[in-house]
């Protein structure tokens, strides 16, 4: 096949990630927690060295 | 408006904290992934923390560039798009320029688009603050980085080899090497060494980093005890002082 | 039969002597941010595994057949981030909307799994060494296995320390990686296994 073929579907497959990275994180922070989810402090004592800046605890405390 | 005096100060605070106060490895313990991979030898730290803090001043000028367009809920993945692709342009130079650090960083020059620093800072400062104080930041920071990742591959490289090697990986600078603990005379016969191969192990990596992590808390512990003593006998005596009066 | 030798022998090598965490550090920061409870530590080891492999697995033809035909290989970096924090998030998806005891187990280190090293750098060492489909399974593979038997032991190992008596600067992340360093030296002695 000739380049601009494969040029052309890469960047319709990047494009589809692209758009299913954005839509993933956003409906990931919309969904709520499941019931009986919210008690799970305790077992997190490592928080404090945790480098995890993705961590949906650590923008709670924030 | 904040006057020029507050103004220069926060830019003040924001470097220093990245160098000691809050020094993103020694302190916060991030970025541990290349702090002990690339510290085998002292020139391939340098080169990574100079690169590491290009990707870091590059991603924090433009997120605090573009803090005021970007919707709070696609912030992340936002800030991860554009360290991928200040990531991929440091890359690409690396390998053009300075060849033989691109082939001895391997996959960690890669793997600063994760890297736990570059991401915090870029949530944590880069989204709040002005232009000129995410840049300090990152220079902070940056700085802060480099020297602790040079001060365990100096360790390493000294414990491990005996030697300080320069010039293999920054080819501009003539090869030549430091004899500390090993020397090797013109013929390549060994006049003394006293290297700990374990070092350049990447055993040796986890001990030396798990020791100077300890003598920081120990020297910190040590200041902490010191200071409380000194409040108690503040406390104490204005105790007393009252009690006179 | 000698392929399946390989591929054995290449889990069996990235499982212990090129061990992902103590002999290519990939996976540190979730290491050393592992508690002592060694159910917990299972469970991101295995959630760590599963995305691992996922996503080697879509990486390795993503960057063969796609990108490199197109003449684009320099995008790798930024598109293997995207396929990893999308599967990521949508595996988190899945799993908050499906089991809530799966969330109870593992759902506060999902996010933790999108910066883990380990993920982005099997991927990317993947490519960068020019490794087979086949190879990078069995590499994706024994990533996954040493990942997930490192995480457990040091979590074992954890519970000793919490009880031993150690000088009080060493406490806590000092001593663990001194641990790690001594769990290093014991895995080196693997590397006596094979030619």
């Amino acid at each position: 096949m000739e380049k601009w073929v494969y040029i052309l579907i890469s960047v319709v497959i990047l494009t589809f990630f692209l758009v299913v990275f954005f839509w993933s994180f956003v409906a990931y922070k919309k969904t709520p927690l499941p019931k009986g989810c919210e008690d799970l402090d305790k077992e997190m004592k490592s928080c404090a060295t945790c480098g995890e800046v993705l961590c949906p605890r650590k923008k709670k405390e924030d | 408006m904040k006057s020029d005096a507050i103004r220069r100060s926060e830019a003040k605070e924001s470097f220093l904290s990245g160098i000691i106060k809050e020094n993103p490895l020694f302190v916060s313990v991030l970025g541990v992934c290349p702090a002990l991979a690339v510290t085998r030898t002292f020139e391939a730290a340098l080169g990574m923390g100079f690169l590491f803090m290009f990707v870091l001043i590059c991603s924090n000028v433009l997120i605090s560039l573009l803090k005021k367009i970007i919707p709070e809920e696609v912030e992340t993945p936002a800030y991860i798009v554009i360290i991928a692709s200040f990531v991929t342009i440091t890359k690409m130079l690396t390998n053009a320029f300075l060849p033989e650090l691109y082939d001895s960083l391997g996959v960690f020059l890669s793997l600063l688009v994760v890297n736990c620093i570059v991401l915090g800072r870029a949530e944590a400062f880069a989204n709040k603050n002005t232009v000129l104080n995410s840049f300090l930041d990152a220079v902070g920071n940056g700085i802060g980085y480099t020297i602790a990742i040079c001060a365990i591959a100096l360790l390493r490289e000294i414990l491990g080899t005996g030697m300080l090697s320069f010039g293999k990986v920054f080819t501009f600078i003539p090869e030549f090497s430091l004899p500390i603990l090993k020397a090797v005379d013109a013929s390549g016969d060994i006049i003394y060494d006293y290297s700990l191969f374990i070092f350049s192990n990447p055993a040796g990596g986890f001990l030396v980093f798990g020791a100077i992590l300890g003598i920081i808390a120990a020297v910190s512990n040590h200041k902490k005890t010191k200071t409380a003593a000194k409040k108690r006998a503040e406390v104490a005596a204005n105790k007393a002082m009252e009690v006179k009066a | 039969m000698s392929y399946l030798i390989a591929f054995l022998l290449a889990i069996v090598s990235g499982m212990l002597m090129d061990n992902v965490l103590l002999s290519r550090f990939y996976g540190l920061c979730s290491f050393i941010g592992v508690g002592n409870k060694l159910k917990s530590a299972f469970s991101m080891g295995i959630a760590v595994s599963f995305v691992i492999i996922l996503a080697s697995l879509i990486c390795w033809p993503l960057y063969n057949f796609v990108l490199v035909p197109a003449g684009l290989p320099f995008l790798d970096t930024l598109a293997y981030i995207l396929v990893i924090a999308s599967l990521v998030q949508v595996v988190g998806l899945f799993i908050k909307k499906k089991s809530p005891s799966l969330y109870r187990s593992l759902g506060i280190y999902l996010p933790l799994i999108t910066t883990n090293c380990a993920v982005l750098g099997v991927a990317q060492a993947n490519t960068d060494q020019g490794l087979s489909f086949i190879l990078s399974m069995a590499n994706a593979l024994g990533t996954s296995a040493g990942f997930l038997l490192v995480i457990c032991l040091f979590a074992c190992i954890r519970v000793r320390l919490e009880s031993a008596s150690t000088p009080k600067a060493l406490k806590g992340i000092p001593l663990a990686l001194l641990t790690a360093g001594i769990m290093a030296i014991a895995f080196m002695g693997f590397m006596g296994i094979g030619q």
